[in-house]
């Protein structure tokens, strides 16, 4: 099995950020990609059936309440496969990516992922994760992770 | 590399020359005086090389070649047979024997044999080296230029004459395995095998059948009877690479090995007794995956007796032109391209770029830009031009788990210096209180 590099990044327009390195790095290093998107809990929020899913919860329609938000991450994911056969082909990727979806706050997901998930061998962290302090704590990140973590910036954009 | 040898043989004088002559030569002989306790002692040691009688009481040579050829076919046997009796040799050679002596016999041409089959031996094992190795050249040449990978050296010349465990760590591509070959060749087992295995790439039960071997039929594919590496590096190393991904069940096997000297095939029944030296690496902060309980802490520290740490080589930059210098060299001659240089340029590229990959990624990056060159040194143009875009910045896992176990120290001896006064070691660390508590807290 070859080595695996794990792609965090927040799912939504410019989540492709950064992917550039992440595939060529993996093309040196002959290793796979996997991808850990993750839309945030206030993008979902925004969406209308949300609320709707809230009032069969609260009425006790659990399965409906399930059912919406399993569409509503179909939906994401469907989307999600999308751009990434657009990016497999950009880039060239040799294997399809392996991608997760989480609709979660970015630590927590990590964490959930990395623990169901062995051989990962590098965790990076997207340009626009990276550079927001708030969602990211690596000093808090590392306390739990074991893995090498790498953030990714681009120079260019913060010098501007 | 020497090679074990039992020998089954109810003639004492018999037994006394062979002991004589194969311990003179520096072989390790354990001896028996039937074919019965013959067969226990394989299933509870392991052996390369059985001599047995053709005639013993109770269970002949040839029924016991039978059973050892069965049960461990790798085991090479030698019949020892009366004199004249060619028939019963030719029967043994049948059957499997790789050869067979006459009484009474010539030592040196019982020492001839042995030391054939020893060679073959060696080569076998070091063939199975080669393919569970990670390709790295026995004699191949380090480059040490930064202080920090001259002091790395500076350890691995000081456990030379040690035999004990190393644990490795270091971010991926640091060269961790490369050290674990150095400190095998340059100690007391140089001159047995180095094997390795990356315990990242296996499922469990796959991974259990590398280590531990398994018994014919323990489970379904399992046709034959197969010897594990930990029983293959016998005498000598054996590197486990990726240590952390191994399983908690996989972990206290492992254990076991490690305290008692000794394991079980898969589906075996019978220990076997085993001289290993583990050296183990990670990528991982162990200490994480202690705390956590997902590596058992006892295990760490069988394997931890003397832990190296490498560093990345953004922390050693000056290793990075030399390195590159080398694997140019290297690849344009295996790429047979006359390409002489590196651009000033290119290097300040590498020079400023950040290496999660560190040298196996370096070393990738020549190799790929000594194709794409076409002038006489390699130019910007064949780097990958994502090195320049990003910027990236590695945080080593372990390196910040030890930045933590500096300040704990160091907050523990002020804490003595003021008698253990928490609001005057705060105060003269200039930190709260509360700060203070975290630090001293932190396992
Ligand atoms: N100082 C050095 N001089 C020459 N070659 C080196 C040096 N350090 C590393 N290398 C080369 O870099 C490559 C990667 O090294 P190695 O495989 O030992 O790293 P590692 O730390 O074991 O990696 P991983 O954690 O991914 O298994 C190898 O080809 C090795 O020969």
């Amino acid at each position: 099995m070859r080595k695996k590099l794990l792609f965090v990044t927040r799912g939504g327009e410019d989540f492709d950020n950064g992917f550039s390195y992440v595939a060529e790095l993996a093309r040196t290093l002959k290793a796979d990609v996997a991808m850990l998107m993750v839309y945030n809990k206030r993008v979902i929020d925004a969406y209308e059936d949300i609320m709707t899913a809230t009032v069969f919860a609260e009425a006790g329609e659990f399965t409906t309440a399930k059912d919406i938000m399993d569409e509503k991450e179909n939906a994401l994911k469907a989307a999600a496969e999308n751009k990434l056969r657009e990016l497999s082909v950009t880039y060239d990727i040799a294997s399809d990516i392996d991608y997760h979806i989480r609709i979660s706050n970015v630590p927590s997901a990590l964490n959930d992922f990395l623990k169901i998930t062995p051989n990962i061998n590098m965790i990076l962290i997207s340009p626009s994760l990276s550079k927001n302090k708030k969602e990211i704590d690596l000093n808090k990140l590392i306390k739990k992770i074991s893995k090498p973590i790498v953030t990714i910036s681009q120079p260019a954009q913060a010098g501007a | 590399m020497s090679i074990r040898i039992l020998i089954a043989e109810d003639e004492e004088i018999t037994v006394k020359h062979l002991l004589y002559a194969l311990e003179a030569e520096g072989y390790s002989v354990t001896s028996v005086n039937n074919g019965t306790d013959a067969l226990k002692k394989v299933g509870q040691e392991a052996f390369d090389l059985l001599i047995a009688d053709i005639k013993m009481p109770g269970m002949d040579g040839l029924t016991l070649l039978n059973q050892v050829k069965d049960l461990y076919p790798a085991m090479e046997v030698i019949i020892i047979t009366g004199f004249g009796s060619i028939k019963s040799a030719v029967d043994a050679m049948r059957k499997g024997a790789v050869d067979y002596i006459t009484k009474p016999f010539n030592l040196d041409e019982i020492l001839l044999k042995i030391n054939k089959i020893r060679d073959i031996k060696r080569l076998e094992k070091e063939n199975m080296a080669l393919k569970t190795s990670l390709g790295l050249g026995k004699d191949m040449p380090i480059v040490v230029k930064s202080r920090m990978m001259k002091k790395v050296i500076e350890i691995i010349n000081s456990i030379m004459n040690s035999d004990c465990n190393v644990l490795l760590t270091g971010e991926s591509g640091v060269g961790k395995g490369m050290v674990a070959k150095l400190i095998h060749y340059s100690g007391l087992r140089k001159e047995s095998p180095f094997l390795a295995l990356n315990c990242a790439i296996f499922t469990e039960e796959l991974l259990a059948s590398e280590l531990f071997g398994h018994e014919k039929g323990a489970f379904t594919g399992a046709v034959t009877k197969k010897q594990g590496l930990i029983e293959i590096a016998h005498n000598g190393s054996l590197f486990l690479d990726e240590i952390a991904e191994m399983s908690p069940s996989l972990q206290a096997k492992l254990l076991k090995v490690l305290e008692d000297r000794e394991f079980m095939r898969v589906g075996g029944i019978k220990p076997i007794k085993v001289d290993v030296r583990f050296i183990a690496a990670t990528n991982q902060n162990i200490n994480v995956l202690v705390s956590d309980g997902r590596f058992r802490e006892d295990l760490y520290y069988r394997l931890n007796v003397m832990d190296i740490y490498i560093p990345p080589i953004r922390e050693r930059r000056e290793d990075i032109v030399p390195l590159s210098r080398h694997f140019l060299e290297k690849q344009a001659k295996k790429a047979n391209k006359n390409i002489r240089g590196i651009s000033k340029e290119s290097l300040k590229m590498l020079m400023s770029y950040g290496f999660p990959g560190n040298v196996r990624e370096l070393e990738n990056i020549i190799e790929r830009a000594v194709i794409l060159e076409n002038t006489s040194q390699i130019t910007p143009a064949s780097l990958p031009q994502t090195i320049k875009l990003f910027q990236v910045e590695s945080i080593d896992p372990n390196r910040i788990k030890k930045l933590d176990e500096i300040s704990k120290d160091y907050a523990e001896k002020v804490l003595e210096y003021v008698d253990g006064n928490k609001s005057k070691a705060a105060e003269m660390l200039g930190i709260s209180r509360t700060s203070l508590w975290r630090i001293l807290s932190n396992k």
